[in-house]
């Protein structure tokens, strides 16, 4: 064999075998329905759910007892408004600041992209979509938008501003009520879904707004969808 | 001894220098790789492909060197990798000790962090083909080894020629072996020894920082000895011509033309690494200081952290690091109270800050004191918790205790220690415990006795080593361990950050026969702003119902954050499809955290 051909075959197999490390292998973000709209007006966060809410998930619901089960995270939520993330302060479970997952890990776009579409055609047996209703919703202020950059939080619940138990179809939160300097920025509105049938709790489906103020008042102009990995 | 036979000898040492430098390169790179990013196996074995496959491409290409100038490209090759071996490994250390925007991808870093290990192997390629070149050259009929050893070689080749004659068609070969054959026969000798050398000596009794200088000191030095040799400058004038002849029929030095900013590079970088090896443990204390304090405070925001590392040890089996955290952030401080505390860690993974000892520990102690009964009686197996502060939480109970952890040397670091005291309380005197320095999982397998509580108050999921304490196979071994009413307790990683870690980590303890769960938050206000804050997240699993939770009923801990406990119920254990339970002989990665 011709030395660049050599080379060349065997950079082929190397970038392939490669391929198999630099790979994303992580299963994408869950699918849910649980917002359907959110609109900025007059100061205020309008937040509407949706008419039928679900997620998808691996849960294996099919054996488990919805007698003794009841949901983990809404009162272990409350009332923490630390300083510690809302994840524990001691660093051992959460990995800290750094190791944090970014947008590769934690966050996705609304769709997920093209492997989360071959991800769920590929594993169609293992997710099922479950009727979920919202037990608490909350809202918190996240920082301005450099901040945001530098600091943004994984999936997941954050302490927050404000807790809204067993909303009803739509929750109104007073932008212009806060203090001037943190009105406009990035928000996480959290909701705290429990199945249905099953009772189970599937934690909390999060979107991050930033929100500007314009001479012509509050404009909604980012959207992200935060889900946990399926 | 012919003026060949002694090129020949010195072609084949250097043959074996050189090639237990690029070893050892390697092994020190996929350690450091190890020690940064976890995954013992993932690291070692891409590691070890990134080598070879980079050593193809090197004598793959080495062809194209120049034919006349295999002595000095061969002096290049060496006087580079002494350069960029060290190189690669402050890369790799600085890679992890900057903060790197979010916005470089996980792909990126990856590629660069792996990059000292594709140089080195792609240097290392052209070692071998050169070598060889200059050994056919070198024309040599003669043995250069004493008598007696040629002798005892001919015997053994003798011997090992009919071994292979059993199997295989053989042509017993006598006189000049191919240039091929002796060079890679001392590579490989020379890779064994680096091996040997490096896991019992060099990694051990020096560490990795010093033996990346060792190395490159031991590559300088060679280039020197090869120049020295085989050049024009060498160091008599009456044995030039012994030293620098290739053949007999030709003259021509092996290293025609020395660059001389070349000679004066590797000069400064033999003096250099000399002076490092010299101080050697200052420069790992300083350098690896240097790295865990950036390494800490990227774990927080920006600005926010300042972190002094005040002492180091090695045991046998962690790394134990105690450093000062102060707060130099704008705002109020939102991790513990005051300005500075004390905290330790074990390898990367927190164990320990003031602020929340006692809080992590009445998470783990106290809470599922309240699910059993207090009194000699009641039976307590603690695995891990070298530094004695659950026994300490355990002792107020007045429960027997038996405790099992693999490291002895820090067990008793702890002991006399005024940081450790100041929480322990010299609980290792009481009089219902015993401890045994011992692996949790092999205890486990060899004693009789049952307990009506197991805390498990082990490292996180972080290294290939711990792979066994979050396996099917040790979960089973403590439920068998229970008492009728027995249960198990753990702290936990978050569901949310690390998903596939949390789905592996439940299936693989319910395939363990655990079927109840009660999840539960140890609480405090850490931070003093009269706001309680979660401090660590617990599970207690056991194989059937229990009975609940009972402020009422529970220890001063539950009642004081009684809002926080009064609610808590049993679950079934969940199970998640397409998540393979982590087993001792069939291991699921995903239970590893940040690998």
């Amino acid at each position: 064999m011709r030395r660049r051909q050599f080379i060349a075959a065997t950079g082929i197999g190397a970038i392939t075998a490669l391929g198999g490390c630099l790979g994303n292998k992580s299963p994408p973000p869950r699918r849910s329905s649980v917002i359907s709209d959110f609109e900025v007006g007059n100061g205020t966060l309008v937040i509407d759910f949706a008419t039928d809410k679900w997620v998808m998930s691996r849960y294996d619901g099919a054996n488990q007892s919805s007698a003794m089960a009841s949901p983990v995270g809404v009162a272990s939520a409350k009332g923490s408004s630390g300083g510690s993330s809302g994840r524990g302060a001691t660093g051992r479970g959460t990995g800290g600041y750094t190791s944090a997952p970014r947008t590769g890990h934690g966050h996705a776009w609304y769709h997920g992209g093209d492997y989360a579409d071959d991800w769920y055609d590929d594993h169609e047996d293992e997710v099922t979509q479950y009727p979920v209703t919202v037990v608490a919703l909350g809202v918190a202020y996240l920082g301005s938008t450099d901040q945001m950059r530098d600091e943004a939080p994984d999936a997941g619940a954050i302490p927050w501003d404000r807790e809204f138990q067993n909303p009803s179809k739509t929750v109104t939160y007073d932008v212009a009520d806060r203090q001037e300097s943190a009105q406009a920025g990035w928000y996480r509105i959290g909701a705290n879904i429990v199945g249905t049938d099953s009772n189970h709790d599937f934690r909390w489906e999060c979107y991050d707004l930033e929100i500007s103020d314009t001479t012509t008042g509050f404009n909604l102009d980012e959207r992200w969808k935060v889900s946990p990995r399926i | 001894m012919s003026k060949t036979r002694t090129a020949t000898a010195a072609l084949l040492v250097l043959t074996f220098v050189v090639s237990f430098c690029s070893f050892v390169y390697e092994f020190v790179y996929s350690e450091l790789l190890t020690v940064i990013y976890g995954g013992t196996v993932t690291q070692y074995v891409i590691t070890i492909g990134l080598y070879f496959f980079s050593l193809g491409v090197g004598a793959a290409l080495s062809d194209d060197l120049n034919p006349n100038n295999y002595g000095e490209n061969f002096f290049r090759t060496e006087v580079l990798l002494a350069a960029v071996a060290p190189a690669g490994f402050l890369l790799i250390i600085g890679l992890n000790s900057v903060r790197i925007p979010q916005d470089v991808p996980p792909a990126v870093l990856w590629t660069v962090a792996r990059l000292p290990v594709v140089v080195v192997g792609f240097l290392s390629g052209f070692e071998l083909p050169l070598l060889t070149h200059m050994v056919d050259n070198s024309n040599s009929e003669d043995t250069a080894t004493p008598a007696w050893i040629h002798h005892l070689g001919e015997r053994l080749h003798d011997w090992t020629v009919a071994c292979l004659g059993v199997f295989w068609n053989v042509e017993h070969k006598t006189g000049k072996r191919s240039g091929l054959s002796v060079v890679l026969a001392m590579d490989y000798v020379g890779g064994l020894c680096g091996a040997v050398v490096y896991a019992r000596l060099l990694y051990p009794e020096l560490g990795l920082i010093p033996t990346i200088f060792v190395l490159a000191l031991l590559n300088a030095v060679a280039s020197l000895a090869f120049v020295a040799y085989f050049s024009d400058l060498s160091l008599t004038q009456s044995d030039t011509a012994d030293r620098r002849v290739l053949g007999d029929s030709t003259a021509t030095p092996l290293v025609g033309r020395v660059p001389k900013t070349l000679l004066v590079v590797c000069l400064l970088l033999t003096a250099s690494y000399a002076g490092v090896v010299a101080n050697h443990d200052a420069t790992d204390e300083r350098l690896s200081e240097l790295y865990l304090e950036q390494q800490i405070e990227n774990e927080y925001p920006p600005d926010t952290m300042n972190i002094e590392v005040t002492d180091q040890e090695t045991t046998q089996y962690q790394h134990v690091i105690r450093y000062e955290r102060t707060w130099t952030g704008t705002g109020p401080n939102p991790y513990f109270t005051g300005r500075s505390e004390s905290c330790l860690r074990l390898g990367s993974a927190v164990q320990l800050c003031d602020s929340w000892a006692d809080s992590y520990h009445n998470g783990l102690v106290d809470v599922p004191m309240s699910l059993v009964d207090s009194g000699p009686e009641t039976e307590v197996l603690v695995v891990g918790g070298g530094d004695w502060i659950a026994i300490d939480h355990l002792r107020e109970y007045n429960v027997t205790v038996d405790q099992v952890d693999l490291d002895a040397q820090f067990m008793n670091t702890t002991k006399n220690d005024p940081f450790f005291r100041h929480w322990h309380d010299d609980a290792y005197e009481y009089d219902r415990l015993q401890t045994v320095a011992a692996d949790g999982y092999r205890y486990l397998q060899q004693t009789n006795e049952t307990y009506d509580l197991v805390l498990l108050d082990i490292p996180g999921a972080t290294d290939d080593d711990l792979l066994t304490l979050y396996s099917r196979e040790f979960y089973r071994s403590v439920r068998k361990h229970l008492s009728d009413d027995g249960m198990m307790v753990t702290w936990a990683y978050s569901p949310d950050q690390y998903p596939e870690h949390h789905k592996t980590f439940v299936n693989t303890v319910g395939a363990a026969g655990f079927t109840r769960q009660l999840p539960y938050w140890a609480w405090e206000d850490v931070d003093s702003d009269n706001e309680v804050e979660r401090i660590e997240r617990f599970y207690v699993f056991a194989p059937s119902d229990r009975r609940p939770l009972s402020v009422a009923n529970g220890t001063a801990y539950v009642q004081q954050y009684r809002d926080r406990y009064h609610d808590r119920q049993w679950q079934r254990v969940p199970r998640y499809r397409g998540v393979r339970v982590n087993s001792v002989f069939h291991p699921n990665y995903d239970v590893l955290v940040d690998t």
